[in-house]
Order: structure tokens, then sequence, then C-alpha cells
């Protein structure tokens, strides 16, 4: 066995080997090797295209591979004709399909297990119809803005066995289970009527009832479940239950008779709906080949994984203490690329409001979170929707009186805007925050309509497209993004599912996608125009150019601080930095950086950077955290 | 097993610390772009254990056969007292994995480590040895492509087994148009070196394979 310290020498060898090949080897070598001694397929230039090739080509295939023919022949067109080729394919709407995922923050590798497709395995844990849908909408240049509607149609997976079956069963098809779960259930109802026919007693019937309970078990198999405790439906057995629970039955037995006629009609509805859906009859190759589920079926309120929509409430719970704060800081985090950064840069502690929490340092988030959170008020334990009752149910198990609880979003005395529920950017300036169309009851849907129309949910999608088709660890200069989106919005007020096509195309063109060996903390593309030569570091320069040059560039920069140029500002150490000149004197790095620090911080107004003008939250915290970088790095 | 894997490891480190040269440390000497440092910090990671495995079953695996590199972390002695059976199938996991549960997602374990060198080292090192094998017994598991491939490399040391044209095709085969032509100079002087050659057949087929699959360009994204 290898010592510890051995292997901790190994280690460090490995990753020097590693960071070293990737990040110098081939720079330096190729400085050695003349044109001449290019040993690999063809000339180096036409090598570069067959790498391109061959590199968009998993990428728009969700990772699989083009063979070496289908490389060679693409190479012959045009970049941008290979990358219209291959979005034709039905592998494409896979890749959108992950790529939707990604984006939702879902994504997850323990979805994918050996055998299955992609479709299969995505159905068979989590639920999401906008992934899907919009990923649809992709492959016939629909509406791809569907992705930020949660409210999708849901589609049907192809009817699969689980675990959950009689070890005497196995080997038996899905169809032959299928056939067995349906007679076995339809034989023992036709028994409880024989029961009721013959010597109606409640003892007699409800021994019989456990047993036709027991029936819905052989769908487990299947994966479905008739709602737990069966109390809850009518559509199964609700009131049969309630009644034998109600031990010792101190009401007489009802004429349960129609009531299992229903049911019969009901399981009826449903074996033939699950007839379609066996593997023979239902073949899901691509996207377009999905089924959407039959309402009929929906409202059978059956429980499952073929047949609910709650992944996503499960996943995101509403508790009797989180109030939906956990939904709230998925919508921000997932659709406007706010992740909740607790630094307290966002607004002055002067401005904080009170009614969840007056600490600066928790407003800093809550200010938007809770307002964000009420558009979900009325959804409780897995989504189900209380607003027609009298209390509500939390996934913790937590019963409370629903009037009191919406109170937490009441803009109490103020009948022009009666909710304090919206999307909110600014607590000093209400005209940048966006409301519901309709202030007297905000619902969900509108919420949707914000994320559609809101710039920054353009931005954070085209960000995240970054993210997914060149990289996640590449610096993304602020300007290039907002050039891309820019772009984005554009084609997409013609046709959504074009701009994200469009947009594709332009980051697999990109000098990023293409670059060989990249380096930290360096970007490759830039707002078409700009010179980033003597420019401040790519990861501020566009954020600092929008919010700060207007008063700090240049030999007349208000404070001496020129915030639109990096140059040496210490020649003995090779410090770069601002200009930044008092009386006269060129300030260190580090003793600049704390002032930009302490003016983005400061809760006084009239020192507060930058001055009287909106600076976007994710800015201001971005120029923040790299400001202390600099800090430590001086 | 260990003791030969630790002779891999070092050559391996060696030879590209060596090739390539270790770049002075410290923060005044770092090399400028547009007036900014550059930092030489290595940006990537893996690509993940599902993807390493389904580029090498697109690349040399017969289509239809199951293939799983996680395979090679089973112990293959003593199997049936296998402590290990309920962890191992976990540990490609620690490979570069995707996890998502809304809030808290993202692309965990890529970036190499010990431990994670070490499960590719035996992950790739196994398929190389099961490449490597086919010269005495044939396997249904490699494509026509690689099979033709190990057809030649079996010659070992026979001229054509280390000839320019077998060693491009089967870094074209393994590494695909993810290197540049660089890397593949280097590789291939390494392969037709004097000190190579000392190796046996089996031996060298493993190191050739080993030591495409191991290249950063093959492993990172």
């Amino acid at each position: 066995m290898l010592e510890h310290g051995s292997t901790k020498a190994l280690a460090c060898l490995f990753i020097i080997s590693l960071a070293i090949s990737l990040s110098s080897c081939g720079k330096k070598k190729r400085n050695h090797n003349p044109p001449g001694n290019f040993a690999l397929t063809g000339s180096p230039e036409t090598y570069e295209k067959l790498q391109w090739v061959a590199k968009v080509g998993r990428v728009l295939r969700n990772g699989r591979e083009l063979s070496d023919t289908q490389v060679d022949q693409l190479s012959l067109l045009s970049k941008d004709q290979v990358i219209d080729d291959l979005m034709k394919d039905a592998l494409f709407g896979d890749t959108v399909v992950e790529f939707n995922l990604s984006y939702l923050g879902f994504k997850s590798d323990y979805l994918l297990y050996p055998g299955q497709s992609l479709l299969s395995r995505f159905f068979s844990k989590v639920e999401f119809p906008s992934a899907i849908s919009s990923a649809s909408e992709i492959m016939k240049n629909g509406d791809y803005f569907k992705i930020f509607n949660l409210k999708q149609p849901m589609y049907a997976t192809p009817l699969v066995l689980n675990a959950f079956f009689e070890e005497e069963d196995a080997g038996k098809t899905t169809e032959e289970l299928l056939i067995e779960a349906y007679n076995q259930f339809i034989f023992t109802a036709d028994e409880l009527v024989k029961v009721l026919d013959d010597s109606p007693s409640p003892d007699s019937f409800c021994e019989s009832f456990s047993a036709l309970v027991y029936r819905t078990s052989l769908f487990y198999a299947f994966g479905i479940e008739f709602r737990s405790g069966l109390g809850q439906s009518d559509h199964w057995f609700g009131d049969l239950t309630r009644y034998c629970q109600d031990f010792p039955y101190a009401n007489p037995l009802p004429d349960f008779r129609p009531r299992l006629k229903t049911i019969k009609e009901n399981l009826e509805v449903l074996y033939q709906y699950l007839r379609t859906m066996l593997p023979k009859n239902y073949i899901v190759k691509s996207l377009t080949d999905l089924r959407k589920y039959d309402n009929k079926i929906l409202k059978m309120e059956l429980e499952g994984r073929m047949l609910t929509a709650v992944g996503f409430w499960r996943n995101l719970p509403n508790s009797s203490t989180n109030y939906n704060r956990k939904r709230a800081a998925y919508v921000l985090k997932r659709f406007f690329c706010d992740d909740l950064t607790p630094i307290n840069v966002a607004l002055p502690a002067g401005h904080s409001g009170d009614q969840h929490a007056s600490d600066p340092g928790c407003q800093a988030c809550h200010y938007k979170l809770d307002p964000m959170a009420g558009f979900f008020r009325n959804l409780g334990r897995s989504g189900v929707n209380y607003e027609s009752q009298e209390g509500i149910s939390f996934d913790d198990d937590v019963n409370v009186d629903r009037k009191e609880y919406i109170r937490a979003w009441r803009n109490e005395g103020n009948t022009a805007r009666p909710w304090n529920i919206g999307y909110i950017r600014s607590i000093s300036d209400d005209s940048l925050n966006n409301y519901s169309a309709n202030l007297a009851n905000p619902e969900l849907q509108d919420l949707f309509d914000i994320i559609k129309q809101a710039p920054e949910a353009k931005k954070c999608l085209v960000k995240n497209m970054f993210k997914y088709f060149v990289g996640e660890t590449f610096t993304l200069d602020a300007g290039y993004l907002d050039h891309l989106t820019s772009e984005f919005e554009k084609k997409a007020k013609e046709n959504s599912a074009v701009a994200f096509k469009e947009t594709v195309k332009s980051l697999l063109t990109s000098n990023t996608f293409n670059i060989k060996d990249p380096k930290s903390g360096e970007c490759y593309d830039y707002r078409p125009g700009v010179d980033p030569d003597g420019l401040p570091p790519c990861k501020v320069s566009f954020v600092l150019n929008k919010n700060c040059s207007s008063c700090h560039k240049g030999a007349g920069a208000q404070g001496g601080l020129d915030l639109s140029s990096w140059t040496e500002i210490d020649s003995v150490n090779n410090k770069f930095g601002f200009p930044h000149k008092v009386d006269g004197n060129q300030l260190s790095g580090s003793e600049t950086f704390k002032r930009i620090v302490d003016r983005l911080t400061t809760d006084d107004l009239r020192l507060r950077m930058p001055l009287d003008i909106h600076i976007e939250a994710g800015e201001r915290e971005q120029l923040y955290l790299w400001s202390l970088e600099m800090i430590e790095e001086y | 097993m260990f003791c030969c894997l630790r002779l891999v490891v070092v050559t391996i480190a060696t030879v590209l610390v060596a090739g390539c040269g270790i770049k002075p440390k410290g923060k005044t000497d770092k090399p400028l772009v547009n007036n900014k440092p550059v930092n030489y910090e290595l940006i990537g990671g893996f690509r993940g254990y599902l993807v390493t495995n389904q580029v090498i079953k697109d690349r040399v695996i017969q289509e239809g056969i199951p293939f799983e590199l996680a395979g090679y972390f089973e112990l293959k002695e003593n199997q049936e007292e296998n402590i290990f059976s309920d962890i191992t199938p976990n540990l490609r996991s620690l490979l570069g994995i995707n996890e998502g549960n809304g809030v808290n997602s993202g692309y965990k374990n890529n970036q190499p480590n010990s431990i994670n060198m070490l499960l590719w080292y035996i992950a790739l090192s196994g398929l190389a040895t099961d490449m490597a094998d086919t010269c005495d017994d044939h396997s249904n598991l490699f494509n026509q492509k690689t099979d033709d491939i190990l057809a030649k490399l079996c010659t070992w040391p026979e001229a054509e087994s280390k000839s320019d044209k077998t060693l491009q095709e089967l870094w074209q085969l393994l590494m695909d148009y993810d290197a540049t032509n660089e890397e593949f100079l280097v590789w291939r002087a390494y392969v037709q070196s004097d000190e190579f050659s000392k190796n046996t057949k089996k031996e060298a087929i493993l190191n050739m394979v080993v030591s495409i699959l191991y290249n950063p360009y093959f492993l990172l994204k």
C-alpha cells in the first residue's frame, strides 16, 4: 500500500504535470515546431477545422461523437452550415433538454445510468415539463420562452417496470403484469359488489374492501400509486375509506354499489390509457415522439413517477418557517442569476424594511426574496393550491390558518398595491420594480410573465448558455455578454427559438470556444470594436465603464481616481492598477481598493458609489468581490 | 500492483515535468497580456465520468456491447469476497459529476487530485490491459477499427507496430481531434525512443494507450 506521504507527493506531481502540460507545454513546443513538421491529418489549417467540427459535433449531439466520415464531410462546409446541419439532428433536441436542466439547476448525473436514453432517464426521476416543451419548441422554431414558465403540460413516459413487484412475477412482461393487475382489481371489486348483494354488513364489507385496496398495490410495479391513504380522492376510495376507518361503524352501511361501478369505470379508463403507454405502443426516439398526458388521467389524482408534476415542488418545499423563500431563492438564482450572496452591499442599512428582517445583513437578501416568495403564497405541500381553503398544509407537516399566513405579504394600508409581491430591484426607487399586472391578486403566472419581460432574465439565460456551450470556468467579459444578450433580444422579438440557435452559433464560433490552452482570468471575446489593451481586467472592465466611468475617467477624474484605465502603478514590483492620484501622489493599489470597497458598501448615501445611479445588485457585488480579491493580491 | 502503479505514475509525471519545465513562481514574474498579469492557473476540469465513458465507447467499443469504465474498479481477484462491491459503483462520482436539486447545483469533483488521478489510472490502465490482452485472446469488446490497429500493435517489436502510420492511427483512434499536433509529436517520439523499445509487447501497448488517455487533452474538457 502506498504510504500517506508518497501518495501526497504523487498527487502533487500529477497535478503539476497536468497543469503544466495543459497551460504551457503546448504553447512552448508550438514555437519550436516549424509548420513542415505537421504529422496529423491534412494541413494545420484543415486539422484545425476538423478539430472544431469534432468538438462542435460533440457539443450539439449531447456528447455523442461524429464518425470520421461525418467529420470529413462536415469540414467541407462553412462553420455556420456545419452548425445549422447539426442543429437539425434529433440529438440537438436532447442537447437542449440537457442545457435546460442545467439552466433550471436540475442537471444531475444521478439521472443517468447505462442502457437508457436521455428521455427515459429524465422522466424516471424528475418532472420538468418546461425543459421538455421549450426544447421541443426549439426543434420547430417555436416559442423557446416556455422555459420561463414552469406551468407546462405534463409529458408521459412509456410504461416501465420498477422494483416494486413480487418475486414470483419476475420474468413477466410489462403487458402481462398490467393485465394481471387489471383483472385482479376488477375481480375483487366484483367480489365486493357480491358482498353488498348477499349479506351487507359493515364487517364483511370492510374486510373485502381492504382486499380491494391491496389490489391497488399491483400498480406499484408501474410506479403508480393511488393517493396514499386512499382517503383524499373520491375518484377512487375516499368515501369508502372514511367509512371503514370510522370503526366501530357508528353509521349504517351505505349502498356503495354505484360508487364501485364508478371505480370500475375509472379503472377501465386508466387501464386502456396504460395499454397505449406500453413500450411496444409508445416508442420515444426523440422529443417529437413525446406525448402529453391525457387530462382525464391527470384528473384522477394518481400519484407516482408517471403521473405527477411534483418533482419541482418536492425539491423546493414550502415549510412553516421558510414561507416559500426556497422557491423564491430558486427563481432569483435560476432566472435572474442572483444567488443572493449575503455581503450586505445591495442597499444601505437605513433603507431596510422591518417586515421580515430588519437586520441590514439579512435585509440585503430579504428585500427581494420575500416579495418574490409571495407569488407562491397559495401553494403549499407538493405545490398543491390552497387558495380556496381556510388552512394551508406545508411540506414539514405543519398546518396553519391561511389568512394569517398570507398576511406576511399584505401591504397593510396600501390600497393601490395591497400586496408586497413582485420582482424588486430597488427599495429606494419603486419605478425600477416589476409588479403583477393584477395588483389585487398576484398569481404565479404573473411571475412567469415578469421573467419573460425582464432584461436580467435574458442576460442570465445567455450567461448560462455561455457556461454550458463554451465552458463554466472561462471568464466572461460583461461587455461581450451584454452584446450577446442584446443580439439575442433583438432576434427573440421575432422568434425566440431562432434567437437561441443563433446565440449558440455565436458561442461556438467565438474565440473562447476555440482557444486551446485557456488561462484563468483571461477573456478571449469582447464587445465588437473594443480593444482590451489598457483597459481594466475583463472581469470588471465593462461594469466599471457602465457604472463608474462617467465620473471617474481620464485626467479630470473625480477624486483623482481613473477607473477607465489600467496601468503599471508600481514598476519595482510589476504591479498594475488604476491611476489614483491624491495631492499629485499615486496611491498604492491596496489603498485604492480599500477605498473602493468602503464607497461601495457605506450606508452614507452622500458617499455611496455609484452616486445617484442605479447599479444592478449583481454588478455591485461583482465589483465588491473583485476589489476584495485585489486587496488580497496587493 | 501498486509498486508498478507508482512506477508508471512517477514516470509519467516526471516525463511531463521534465519535458515542459516548471515555471518559476512569484507574483512579480508573471508575463503580461494587455498590461494585465497572466495567471497560469489551470482552468477547465475533467470531462467527467459519463462523458469520458461515452467518448471511449464511441471510439473503441463495439456498438451494442455494454461498457463501463467503473467496471475496472472491481478487483478481479477474490471477486466473491470483494468488500468494496457496494462502494465501487459510487467511485465514479469522484471523477466529475453533475448534481442538481434546484438551488444547489453544479459540476462537482472535476478538479484533479490524488485520489481521482489514481482512480483514472486504475480505470484507463484496465482498459489498456484488455486491449493488450487481445494479442493472446481475441475479445468482442472492441470495434473493428480498434481490432485492426491492435493487430498491428501486437506485432511488437516489429517495425510496423511503431511506424509513424500505426502510431498516428492509434493516436487518432483514442485522441480523435482533442489534442494538438505538438502533443502527438512528443508522444510519438516517446514511443519510438530507445528507452520505450525495452518494453515487452503487453507493456508497450499498455503504456502507449495509457499515455494517450492520461493526457490532459483527453481527460480534461
